[in-house]
């Protein structure tokens, strides 16, 4: 019984998601609805019925099937009643709880950071803006993501929590779900585009109604994006071989081919030694194979947490015979750190493509971007 | 009472544990060429007396003389070369060979990694062929009967080539064949060797009919002496109740009462 | 055994330890061909540079340390296992792993927690810490063996310190953010390859100092395999001994377990493979044989876990039980007894 259980799982669940296909919900009561344009990002939609709207996102955790459907609505709005929703949402939210620094950008440039009224671990968040709140006591510290203290995160009675989870059935987000606070799963950090990760801004609009302000935040940096991959195409011959990540023990961990980083290399004009693997997310490999294939690498970018050559020196005397370290090509973006010691990549990089693919261009073909200086990505030390 | 200098000599002895007295006031003197029982029931502290005696228990009061030393004052090592143990219920190596075992009472006289000099492989030689076992020198110990066990282990002790042996209940486990067997053997070990050998044991009737001296515990009190002394004394009479076993002064030995 | 047979034995294997040297030296992700292999060895210029690096730098300190690790522990489970007359006693049942674990894991997961600066985090950090940890179990259970008689009280106390140490590892993990954990369960899948020539150096002159030790002990150790009565009217000293054993075992699983991570399995199951294949109790035999067999082992296991030809790697750890249990489970089925 229990080796057929999990077979007999995944038909229902195959079963559940053909009948849903077939039969789209609330296409009975509102058969029209206006749907929000995504472009990119494969892990939300939205549909806005008029009475109410209905968020969907799918895949919020790895190597799951499951879509989450959350029904939006305004105060005085009656939403038909035969809609299945996993949480309803009063919006245009007025108290938000977010739990990944990555939610932060899109709150604040949709200006609506003031509803943020907890965070677990406020250290890690960089934004000038949103600490000039904290050290207004605006905004309460939840403890870790993994162990959130749900009496202080209900005692702020938020509208709603955007979670974000390694795995499905994470317990802290059900016992706030139990407790009548509605989670609502954001899976930004799934999306395997760059601009996909960026597009998730609109997932915030929807729930503030400011959907036109997070497409035109949306297009802008859309443009930028475009704009800067198209000096590459034009001008570029030569691509620089480049290496990324570093050594855990002696296994090295480093983005796969299909993955967000080896994106921006490649539209930045890098040749990703990784480029033909097919993993959308890290490889691990062994140091000989690594070193055998990019030791004459000409470009080693975002080798792990370090910030210096002493630094990696230290760890393993093999990164000192990389061509790229000899040669001091080393760009990392762990140096350019917030007030608190959040690392400013890992919170507003995915919100900003644009400025990460011109720190890659900047530092694949300096020529290109003479002027421009780099956000994220420095010089090793 | 023999006119040499005894091998070991009690003198005035508490032993027991600091919670327990077990006997008190134990004096007795060990010889050359005496096969000496120790004789009591389960629990009197037979196996204390001889604990005591070997220095692997430090004595409550009293003094044990090792040939004029206190054996208190002896380190492990320097007891080794006096007195040799064979033990009950002994442990083992299935692999140890019987020749390597009887080697390993070469031990107090071997170098740092207890490695055997020619004369070491003599004495193991030699204790092999006394016991009469060099044909199974080579079996392993976990091959060997209860027996043939025991008298590997004896030949272990003869190997350290001590002047005294002490066994604590030599014949446990065995029939009655081989339990006269050993007997017979250790009473041959004195008298061609020379030793003192001490043992414990159950075997009243044959302790009676080959030992030369018999130590009877019996609750807290020692009495120690030539079996021929214990009969006249009537002391054998008084070591059972009465009422299930008694001893006849004729054969010598302990009979069941019959109702 | 006759002498001239044991020296037949050890010369074979002997062999055999060259053979998987240069077997596991040979053999990686990278596919080097075994003649340039042999000339990297020797110093002589090569065409391919990164091979020739491959092969110095990588390849001979990994060969080098697993047979560090693998005798070191083999050795240490063999003293345990005769110290305490108990078959299932091996390097780690004084506590030493969960004395070590427990260094790293506050370490890595307790940062946040006192404030621990970027040092600790460094590699060096992490072998400080381990080293530390299990120093500490050890002098406890040396503080314990002055004052127990019985050398069996001394066992349980080393595995209550293991579910001790065990447990506040557990409370570190929950309370820690995924990166730190993952981080420390990295380090619990043990390693061989990222020791700098400086570390196999250090972790040499342990190695060194427990195996000199532990020849020391070979003599009481051969009288107590017929128990600690018996020993010590051979003339042992019980007290010294034990110390001596403790003491060895510590240098050598301790800086192991500090250098590689905890390595599981070979430090008990190697003795028990030595005893079902030479039917020898003397330890001045069994020790070598121990220790080249472990040795032995410990390559063959991580030219597993290198996966020859793929550019992947599998944890040494994972490598030495899913391939070692099978194999003494076979030899106990077929022999149908423990010699023990």
């Amino acid at each position: 019984m229990q080796k057929i259980l999990p077979f007999l799982l995944l038909i229902f669940l195959i079963s559940c998601k053909e009948e849903n296909k077939s039969k789209p919900p609330n296409s009975a009561s509102s058969p029209k609805g206006d749907t929000l344009q995504v472009e990119f990002a494969k892990g939300f939609s939205a549909v806005d019925y008029g009475t109410h709207k209905i968020l969907k996102v799918s895949n919020p955790f790895p190597e799951s099937d499951k879509t989450y459907t959350y029904l939006l609505t305004r105060s005085g709005e009656k939403p038909p009643k035969d809609i299945d929703y996993d949480e309803r949402v009063n919006i245009p939210i007025e108290k938000i709880v977010v739990t990944s620094t990555t939610h932060i950008p899109s709150l604040e440039s949709l200006e609506v950071e003031n509803t943020l009224v907890g965070f677990p671990d406020l250290d890690y968040i960089s934004s000038p803006k949103t600490r000039q709140r904290i050290e207004e006591d605006k905004i309460a510290d939840l403890d870790q993501n993994e162990n959130i203290n749900l009496e202080v995160l209900l005692s702020l009675q938020p509208d709603a929590v955007i979670g974000f989870s390694m795995k499905e059935n994470n317990k802290v987000y059900s016992n706030i779900s139990n407790a009548g606070t509605p989670v609502i799963f954001n899976g930004d950090w799934n999306e395997e585009n760059p601009m996909g990760k960026a597009e998730w801004i609109k997932f915030f609009g929807v729930m503030y109604d400011k959907e036109a302000e997070a497409e035109k935040h949306f297009e802008t940096i859309k443009e930028n994006y475009e704009s800067a991959k198209a000096l590459i195409s034009q001008e570029v011959e030569e691509k620089p071989t480049v290496l990324s990540g570093a050594m855990y023990q002696d296994v090295w961990y480093l983005p796969g081919g299909k993955s967000w980083m080896a994106q921006f290399i490649a539209d930045a004009g890098g040749n990703y030694l990784y480029k033909n693997t097919d993993e959308t997310g890290s490889l691990s490999l062994s140091f000989e194979s690594v070193f055998d294939k990019a030791r004459d690498a000409e470009i080693w970018i975002a080798p792990s947490g370090f910030t210096s050559f002493e630094q990696m020196k230290e760890d393993s005397k093999h990164y000192t015979e990389f061509e790229a370290f000899k040669n001091k090509q080393l760009y990392g973006y762990t140096a350019t750190k917030g007030e608190t010691g959040g690392v400013l990549y890992f919170e507003l990089a995915p919100n900003r493509p644009d400025l990460v693919l011109k720190d890659l261009i900047k530092i694949f073909h300096p020529e290109l971007l003479a002027d421009y200086e780099n956000t994220f990505f420095k010089a090793l030390e | 009472m023999n006119k040499e200098k005894p091998i070991l000599s009690v003198k005035n002895l508490d032993i027991g544990y600091p919670q327990k007295q077990v006997a008190s006031n134990i004096n007795v003197e060990i010889h050359r060429n005496a096969l000496t029982a120790v004789i009591g029931i389960n629990g009197s502290g037979k196996s204390t007396f001889l604990n005591t005696l070997s220095g692997n228990l430090p004595q409550t009061a009293g003094e044990i003389f090792i040939r004029q030393q206190p054996l208190h004052n002896l380190p492990p090592r320097k007891i080794a070369e006096h007195i040799s143990l064979v033990l009950s219920n002994p442990v083992y190596s299935q692999n140890l060979s019987v020749y390597d075992m009887v080697a390993l009472g070469r031990q107090p006289y071997t170098n740092w990694l207890g490695l055997l000099s020619e004369q070491d492989k003599q004495a193991v030689q030699k204790a092999l062929q006394l016991i009469d076992i060099e044909s199974m020198a080579h079996r392993k110990c976990g091959e060997l009967s209860d027996g043939q066990l025991q008298k590997a282990f004896i030949a272990r002790a003869l190997a350290q080539d001590t002047e005294m042996i002490i066994l604590d209940e030599p014949t446990n486990h065995l029939d009655l064949y081989h339990k006269a067997f050993v007997f017979k053997l250790l009473k041959k070990l004195t008298q061609e060797t020379g030793k003192a050998v001490v043992l414990a044991t159950h075997e009243l009737n044959l302790a009676l009919q080959l030992c030369d001296e018999l130590i009877l515990i019996n609750q807290g009190e020692i009495i120690a002496g030539s079996p021929k002394d214990l009969i006249q004394n009537k002391v054998l009479h008084k070591l059972f109740p009465s009422d299930l076993i008694r001893f006849d002064e004729k054969t010598k030995s302990f009979w069941v009462v019959e109702n | 055994m006759s002498a001239k047979k044991i020296r037949i034995y050890f010369g074979i294997s002997l062999l055999f330890l060259l053979c998987f040297f240069l077997l596991n030296i040979s053999l990686g992700s990278v596919q080097i061909p075994f003649s340039q292999t042999l000339k990297s060895l020797f110093g002589q210029l090569t065409e391919n540079q990164a091979h020739a690096y491959i092969i110095k730098h990588y390849r001979l300190p990994k060969a080098i340390t697993s047979i560090l690790v693998g005798s070191g522990l083999a050795v240490s489970g063999l003293l345990m296992q005769t110290l305490f007359r108990n078959p299932l006693a091996g390097p780690y049942v004084l506590g030493l792993s969960s004395g070590a674990s427990l260094g790293v894991a506050l370490v890595i997961m307790g940062g946040s927690l006192f404030g621990i600066t970027a040092f600790f985090l460094s590699s060096w950090g992490v072998i400080f810490a381990a080293s530390i940890g299990s120093f500490l179990v050890m002098l406890a259970v040396i503080a314990a063996s002055f004052r127990m008689k019985n050398t069996m009280a001394i066992l349980i106390i080393g595995i209550m310190f293991a579910a001790l140490t065990g447990a506040i590892v557990n409370v570190l993990s929950y309370f820690s953010p995924s990166e730190q954990l993952q981080r420390y369960v990295f380090w619990s899948f043990g390693s061989l390859g990222n020791l700098s020539t400086q570390e196999l150096s250090i972790l040499g002159l342990f190695w060194l100092l427990g195996m000199i030790l532990a020849v020391f002990s070979l003599k009481t150790l051969n009288a107590l395999l017929l128990g600690e009565n018996y020993a010590q009217s051979m003339g042992a000293s019980i007290k010294t001994n034990r110390l001596l054993v403790i003491v060895a075992t510590s240098l050598l699983a301790g800086s192991i377990t500090a250098f590689a991570g905890p390595i599981a399995f070979v430090g008990l199951a190697v003795p028990h493979l030595v005893r079902l294949v030479i039917p020898v109790s003397n330890h001045l035999i069994l020790m070598p044989a121990v220790l080249i067999a472990g040795a032995i082992l410990m390559l063959i296991c991580d030219v597993i876990a290198q996966l020859p030809g793929s550019e992947l790697t599998l944890p040494i750890n994972a490598v030495t039980s899913i391939f070692g249990a099978p194999i003494v489970i076979w030899l106990l089925m077929r022999k149908k007894k423990l010699v023990f």
